[in-house]
């Protein structure tokens, strides 16, 4: 409309004027003409991925919406020692006297947590800290409860077959020999470890049962739960109570994300493109306890101050992922609160207080406690929508999935 | 589209006419001192995005102060400008500006520079140094008190952040040809980093040439530049530092760059005065190459960007009316590797097939020698695809010479 009206006022001839015009004016308006016209306005977006890592996504059978995890070059997964390791994994061999596997801490029934605060190793030997679920440990920047010199799952799965206090499966030096034998003894096992490792020959190795044990637990994605429904545009996939609860969960008041943030729900994140100077290795008090008003914890575990024996790591424990957390009670490293409204409940208080006993004290008041645990006054409608979004994490199919559960078991 | 714009040939009119009705704080060696008071106040009927959300248009990096003015009315934006000149051996400019939004206000010495002009080898050169504005194009100095509509192009929103001020320096080579009735300059410029899309000690180099022609009523001027900026974890603060502007940063996604920018830029107009009559037309390409990472506290993706806004502008004045129209288009190519859509997607970087665009058109009336009744209407598609705003802003732009 404007331009037509301009069309129609009387403008004087181009020749009218100064003939040096064409100084600017032809070559501008080509120009103009030319690049406009020869202009593609329109906006893409592309997500490209190599063919490596397509195949590892097969292989890992990754839902398009996870990230690639960062598998160490020094351990190539592979579909042989993914099988391999299931077969260990409840294999009750791997422990020196031959009473548990590693699935008798860890039942897919609860996302391979176990159900009971702490739980016992093989000889009896109680352990202090909680067994945690596995749901998604291929993404974690750190592994147990809290060590920060264990970055991969390989350096982490030495402690509970080869440590001899406490002792779990009790693989120690003496029994090695032993318990590698019997697989070295074992035909189909023999098998397994040619397929798993062919360019060696020297049979059943610690090293190798680690590497497939690792390769294994690696497998372990879960994101197919509501949340992951909602997330890729599902909006009926969470209730309108799980909707509040992910915004309280995500809000300044309640705080949770600061902790409990990103695709894994944990600020110990690593996948395939985190770059070494970006990882994060957070540690947090969470005023769980305050032994003696000193900042302290419970004798028997202090937290990342058991190695570093600096006072301000009492109580640093590594926030775990709260996926499929519905199935992992107990919770804490210690297993000390029974359900997810009584998390909520502690960290609405800012801090346990635990009134008796040799552990008495006010976590609440904690030197040591992280700046983040605030406290805040929530209602029961508020804490309900919390726990009912915590509970949109589950993930169903992952504590279904035949790929992760007992091959021994199966006819 | 841009191809919606027919016939062609407007475009070769475009390019003929027009210049900026107020240039924005240039000086040199050869002007008085002086101050002067700008302001303009701005009523709008409707905003762009609803209050409490945030404006990011699909698949672009945004920061700097890019935020969308709110219905009602608001204070745009007001400057104190000053101008000495030390006995003609070099000069001292500040400017001190000041905006409001949701009620919140802030005062911001904006610029504060130094600058001298001398002659070498028979050619005249230009060196200003302090907190300065960049010289590559007027678009990214948006001020709604100078510019021709009270909001900002969107090119300079989502490209530089609005308004560029950062502590830096300009050399700069001026001359003219009197065979061609032409003036030229030529400059590079070097920043510390302040202004988006550098970060703070990380700096922007831009090197820039203007070429002006003049002949009897028929004014051109032709721009070229480019500018490297570079960036640190780069986080989007529009937010959440000084104003939030209504919005709970609960609900940002806080996401980081770290990379390169190289934009350039392409500005052609061209005026033509003929009786009572003004014909003006301008068209500015402005390309930005993003080649960097981005990232969340846990996940991240290589980024391999190219941003390409179009701009068109004309307008016709008649003793104290003038009737303006400005068509923007912008448009991504997005590309992504080690990473997932999802992730893509909730970083706000997923873009296909939408490309933000605004038309605004607007009568200004300037009643009285100090005032400027300026009306708009602006259709804007920029936020994301089919979410149109229409908005209908009446104001004024006041400016008074106080020395």
């Amino acid at each position: 409309m404007l331009f037509r009206s301009l069309g129609r006022l009387t403008l004087p001839k181009l020749s009218e004027v100064d003939s040096s015009l064409s100084f600017m004016f032809l070559p501008l308006s080509l120009f103009v003409m030319l690049f406009v016209s020869g202009c593609n306005v329109s906006s893409t977006t592309t997500v490209t991925s190599t063919e490596t890592e397509q195949d590892l996504r097969t292989l890992l059978d990754l839902p398009d919406h996870m990230p690639l995890p960062a598998i160490p070059e020094f351990n190539p997964l592979t579909k042989e020692k993914i099988t391999l390791g299931r077969f260990l994994f409840y294999d009750k061999q791997l422990s020196a006297n031959q009473t548990q596997s590693c699935g008798s801490c860890h039942f897919q029934s609860d996302a391979f947590a176990d159900g009971i605060s702490t739980p016992i190793g093989s000889t009896g030997h109680a352990l202090v800290r909680n067994s945690q679920g596995l749901s998604n440990v291929a993404y974690n920047a750190t592994f147990t409860w809290s060590n920060d010199t264990f970055f991969e799952l390989e350096d982490q799965l030495n402690v509970p077959i080869r440590a001899d206090d406490p002792i779990e499966l009790g693989v120690t030096d003496a029994e090695l020999d032993t318990v590698l034998s019997r697989f070295n003894n074992d035909e189909k096992y023999q098998e397994m470890f040619e397929a798993a490792f062919p360019d060696s020959d020297s049979g059943a190795t610690m090293n190798k049962v680690i590497f497939s044990l690792a390769s294994f637990v690696r497998t372990m994605i879960s994101a197919k739960s509501p949340y992951d429904e909602y997330l890729l545009g599902d909006k009926e996939a969470l209730t309108a109570q799980q909707k509040l609860g992910f915004s309280l969960f995500n809000g300044e008041k309640f705080e949770c994300f600061h902790c409990h943030t990103g695709i894994n729900f944990t600020v110990s994140y690593k996948d395939a493109n985190t770059l070494n100077d970006a990882l994060l290795f957070p540690f947090f008090n969470n005023g769980l306890y305050n032994v003696n008003s000193d900042g302290s914890y419970p004798a028997e575990d202090q937290g990342l101050f058991d190695l570093s024996s600096d006072p301000t790591d009492k109580g640093k424990f590594r926030p775990p992922s709260l996926r499929n957390i519905e199935f992992t009670a107990p919770y804490m490293h210690d297993g000390s609160i029974g359900t997810l409204r009584e998390v909520v409940e502690h960290y609405a208080r800012g801090g346990t207080l635990t009134e008796y006993g040799v552990n008495a004290g006010d976590g609440k008041n904690s030197p040591y406690k992280s700046a983040l645990i605030l406290g805040f006054s929530a209602t029961d409608e508020e804490i309900d929508a919390v726990v009912s979004f915590l509970e949109s994490l589950s993930d169903y199919d992952f504590i279904n999935n035949e790929k992760f559960s007992n091959p021994h078991e199966e006819n | 589209m841009l191809k919606r714009i027919k016939p062609i040939w407007l475009l070769s009119l475009l390019s003929i006419v027009y210049q900026p009705v107020m240039a924005h704080q240039k000086v040199s060696l050869s002007e008085k001192d002086s101050i002067k008071v700008l302001a303009a106040i701005t009523y709008r009927n409707n905003q762009i995005v609803e209050s409490g959300e945030i404006w990011q248009p699909q698949g672009f990096l945004v920061g700097g102060e890019a935020v969308p003015a709110e219905d009602g009315a608001s204070l745009d934006d007001a400057q104190l400008q000053g101008y000495m000149n030390l006995n003609k051996e070099y000069y001292v400019a500040a400017k001190l500006s000041a905006h409001s939004h949701s009620g919140e206000n802030s005062l911001e010495l904006e610029n504060l520079w130094f600058g001298t002009e001398f002659q070498f080898a028979q050619q005249m050169f230009q060196i200003e140094a302090g907190k300065i504005s960049t010289e590559v194009t007027d678009t990214i100095n948006y001020h709604s008190s100078i510019d021709i509509f009270s909001q900002a192009p969107l090119s300079a929103d989502i490209l530089f952040g609005r308004h560029f001020t950062d502590i830096g320096a300009r050399f700069a080579l001026m001359n003219s040809i009197d065979q061609l009735n032409s003036s030229y300059k030529l400059g590079i410029e070097l920043f510390s980093g302040d202004n988006f899309p550098a970060t703070s000690g990380d700096g922007s180099i831009s090197a820039f040439s203007h070429l002006t022609f003049q002949s009897q009523s028929f004014q051109s001027i032709a721009k070229l530049w480019v500018m490297y900026a570079k960036a640190e974890q780069r986080e989007d603060v529009r937010y959440s530092e000084g104003h939030s502007h209504g919005v709970s940063v609960d609900n940002v996604v806080q996401s980081f760059f770290t990379g390169d920018t190289l934009s350039t830029g392409i500005y052609l107009d061209g005026t033509w005065d003929y009786e009572q009559w003004r014909f003006h037309g301008e068209f500015e390409w402005i390309q930005a190459q993003i080649d960097g990472q981005i990232s969340t506290t846990t996940q991240s993706a290589y980024m391999d960007a190219v941003q390409s806004s179009y701009r068109l502008a004309a307008f016709v004045e008649r003793e104290k009316h003038s009737l303006h129209l400005e068509y923007e288009i912008l448009s991504v190519d997005n590309e992504f590797s080690h990473t997932t859509e999802t992730f893509i997607e909730q970083v706000g970087l997923s873009n296909n097939g939408f490309e933000p665009n605004r038309l605004s058109v607007g009568w200004h009336y300037a009643f009285h020698p100090d005032f400027i009744l300026r009306t708009e209407w602006m259709r804007d598609e920029s936020n994301e695809l089919s979410q149109v705003s229409s908005i209908v802003s009446l104001g004024i732009q006041w400016r008074y010479n106080l020395l």
